[in-house]
């Protein structure tokens, strides 16, 4: 079961702390240009978009990548980079379809390694926008709200269960 | 040397009579742990910077603009740019404001603790901050601009939809009282006249955009605390009962309960129809709070007019009563649209409506009251509520036009002008505007208002409404209509506040937040390695600033007269309804005020720090005498 990083950007207010504890985790410092996670405004439509690596199951960094500094790890499911093996050649960069690389000013790729599994973004977000869990999980809250909206609309309509006779309507007779 | 976190090292300095850009190092470390940043280490540079004659409008007053050195991190509401210049609305004063969104951490980001503008440009231009450099440009086809439609313009100009633009408006450039600097369509440097130096200096705007970072000296315990203290923050009733999530359009009926709504010019003390209305922009309007860097409150919020006459415009207002009751309230408009639509006129015309409000709510009295009329307000039928003629009257006075030129300086001025006894509707502290409710229901605000440093403005508030302050031992509320406790209150609060005003966050952040102090005392230790820094030494700082602003104004003239004296006669008055019905200010102002002095260890008589109380603050060398 993989833990999946999942934003909500009807719920980011844009007030980017999740890049200053991105930044400050992973570097000493506070800053948008060292953080993975990257917001992205639209300011006249307040909409507010987090940006992350979407930690994919078959990642094109890691198949472009020369020297296999970036791998998939199985049993997290989190597309680690080892520094040590990076030669700074930016493939990744061109391979990934979503702009979740970077690379930093000693020259060498970044990316999010959901901090091990316990993301600082995630810690930092108060609007609820950035999350953590389980992917059915996450979905699992979306098909609520969804219903909820529904339930909302029709909900004080008379129940149809017995209601057998217009079964034909379908063409399930 | 050890690292100085929290700081990014470097001041910009721009003059624009020689156009000529450089850059400094910061003051050194002895005097960043006294002043830190803000509104502290901006006087501190101010002081220096300009000598007893310089006067606000004159090219030699700076617009000195400061960070401080949680500014850009994860500490909760760490946003903010402090100005500091001299104030253009009160004479021989200081002039203090903060604005919040994106400006300040970028401008970090760009590698400056602060920028000092000084100078006067021959034509329009505006400043760019970006990374390690800045130019100025020429923004001769910006003025005239409102300030939102500058700020969409430059960031065309700079190709730039990121960086964050400070413009004035046509208020600004006519150098008309009140005159502001917005920032991020949501947000100002509102007090103190910003806006009127900007003008004077012919500079639109200053746009900022940096891609650096902020070097941290302990980053685990700085974000062990911001954590959480980000929590504890909605446990201030100020918060979370009322600011958080565009929450002020829920806190009328708070706001009324304690008879604190300001309207038609202080005139009355309720306005439930008013209180009514409001509720109704929440729950008929289309409305998204908004928030500024690293914020978990969102107290502003966009709103769109989907009923009535203002059907369709947008809004994009700040969080908080102030503004919509000056702008509206004030002269007695009710209609939500309207509310919304006039509150943001005054941002975009560049301009608080918390003191230009005040003329206008002064000629709808005059109006009213026959002392004034059509005749003297150019056909214009200033009865309360008419928010065609309040419009038209506010744009005249931007561009001070026929009687609107009457009330372009703010309605002390405009009260001399028209004579005929006005003086006595004319709402001001010390020439200025204040924070815009009704304090005459809350005296400890109103004497902090009054005994501020920079103005009619938050500083010392006390705990009479909205939060407590268990942190500096008021853990319960004060009877707002008592002169019991309230000089020790401002004094302490005015300590608390003036430090968070110089450390990089938003006063949102900490007012009436338990746990607030230590944790700002802990993560500016964090932040720059003073790791021994102590929630005592933070009060310390603010009451350090409390004393340095006191020095800087008398340094320019300022006589202790004016704290008791120079304030519009109404707010000392008994208001004429509510629940401070016949509980008049005035009568117990002198004793509070001397109080106040004696607490703060100043003369009684004179109202100047004793030679004691300067050398234990450390201000021994800043001695008005000496200068």
């Amino acid at each position: 079961m993989n833990q999946v990083l999942v934003v909500d950007p009807l719920r980011c207010s844009g007030c980017r702390t999740c890049e200053s504890a991105c930044s400050l985790i992973h570097f000493g410092e506070s800053g948008s240009s060292k953080s993975v996670i990257r917001v992205i405004a639209f300011k006249h439509e307040a909409f507010f978009y987090p940006h992350v690596c979407h930690q994919c199951k078959r990642p094109y960094c890691a198949e472009a990548c020369p020297v296999d500094a970036l791998q998939r790890n199985s049993e997290t499911g989190i597309v680690e980079l080892d520094k040590e093996k990076c030669i700074g050649c930016k493939l990744c960069l061109e391979a990934c379809p979503f702009g979740a690389m970077t690379i930093m000013d000693d020259g060498l790729a970044a990316k999010c390694d959901l901090c091990g599994g316990d993301p600082e973004c995630v810690k930092f977000c108060d609007y609820g926008a950035i999350r953590l869990g389980d992917a059915d999980q996450i979905s699992q809250v979306k098909r609520l709200t969804e219903a909820e909206g529904i339930l909302r609309a029709i909900g004080d309509q008379p129940r149809k269960v017995f209601d057998t006779a217009k079964l034909s309507t379908y063409g399930m007779e | 040397m050890t690292m100085l976190g929290g700081y990014v090292g470097k001041l910009l300095r721009v003059d624009l009579s020689r156009e000529k850009i450089t850059e400094e190092p910061l003051p050194d470390e002895k005097i960043l742990r006294k002043f830190i940043g803000g509104t502290g280490l901006g006087a501190r540079l101010l002081y220096e910077e300009v000598n007893k004659k310089t006067k606000p409008l004159d090219p030699e007053n700076r617009l000195v603009f400061v960070t401080g050195p949680l500014t850009g991190t994860t500490v909760p509401c760490s946003s903010n740019a402090t100005l500091v210049t001299l104030n253009a609305e009160c004479d021989q004063m200081i002039g203090t404001s903060h604005s919040h969104g994106f400006w300040g951490p970028l401008l970090k980001f760009a590698g400056y603790d602060g920028v000092i503008i000084q100078g006067k440009s021959k034509k329009p231009v505006y400043l760019s901050i970006s990374d390690g450099g800045a130019e100025i440009r020429d923004a001769a086809r910006f003025w005239g601009k409102d300030t939102h439609e500058t700020e969409d313009f430059i960031k065309q100009d700079l190709g730039n939809p990121n960086a964050s633009v400070g413009a004035i408006g046509p208020a600004g450039e006519n150098k008309v009282f009140g005159a502001f600097i917005e920032n991020d369509y949501h947000h100002s440097w509102a007090k103190g006249g910003g806006g009127r130096i900007m003008g004077s200096k012919n500079l639109k705007a200053v746009a900022v955009y940096g891609t650096g970072t902020i070097p941290i000296v302990d980053p685990q315990v700085l974000l062990e605390a911001s954590r959480k203290w980000r929590r504890k923050i909605f446990d201030s009733p100020s918060i979370g009962n009322s600011m958080a999530r565009a929450g002020i359009l829920f806190g009328y009926k708070y706001i009324e309960s304690q008879n604190i709504l300001a309207n038609r010019n202080f005139s009355q003390s309720t306005f439930p129809e008013y209180a009514e209305n409001i509720d109704r922009i929440k729950s008929e309007f289309k409305v998204e709070p908004t928030s500024c860097w690293a914020c978990p409150v969102s107290c502003c919020y966009r709103a769109l007019v989907t009923t009535g006459p203002k059907k369709g415009f947008l809004a994009t207002l700040s969080g908080g009563g102030e503004n919509t009751e000056a702008a509206a309230a004030n002269v007695g408009i009710t209609d939500p649209g309207w509310i919304v639509y006039m509150t943001d006129l005054y941002d975009r015309l560049g301009m608080d409506s918390g003191a230009m409000g005040m003329s206008l709510g002064l000629a709808f009295e005059l109006y009213e009251r026959g002392i004034i009329t059509k005749e003297d307000t150019d056909g214009l039928e200033l009865t309360w509520g008419n928010a065609t003629a309040a419009e038209a009257l506010l744009r005249k006075a931007v561009n001070r036009e026929g009687f609107g030129a009457v009330l372009a300086d703010g309605p002390k001025k405009a009260a001399e002008k028209i004579g005929r006894g006005a003086e006595k509707y004319a709402i001001h502290l010390k020439g200025g505007g204040l924070n815009y409710h009704d304090w005459r229901a809350a005296w400890s605000v109103m004497l902090g208002q009054i005994v501020a440093g920079a103005g009619g403005r938050w500083e010392g508030y006390g705990v009479d409404v909205w939060a407590v302050e268990p942190d500096i031992g008021f853990a319960k509320y004060h009877d707002p209509h008592s002169v019991k406790g309230k000089a020790e209150a401002v004094k302490k609060t005015q300590f608390k506040k003036l430090w968070e005003d110089s450390i990089g966050i938003c006063w949102i952040a900490a007012w009436g937040c338990p746990g607030a102090l230590g944790w700002a005392a802990e993560t500016v230790g964090a932040a720059t390695g003073w790791k021994d820094f102590t929630p005592e030494e933070a009060m310390t700082v603010g009451e350090r600033v409390t004393n340095l602003q006191r020095v800087f104004n008398l340094r320019q003239g300022f006589e202790a007269k004016r704290d008791f004296e120079d304030i519009g006669h109404r707010l000392l008055e008994a208001p004429p309804d509510g629940v401070a019905k016949g509980k008049p200010l005035g009568p117990h102002l002198e004793t509070m005020i001397k109080e106040y002095y004696s607490l703060m260890g100043w003369s009684e008589k004179t109202g100047k720090p004793t030679p004691n109380t300067l050398e234990k603050m450390g201000l021994l060398d800043l001695d008005v005498a000496t200068r």
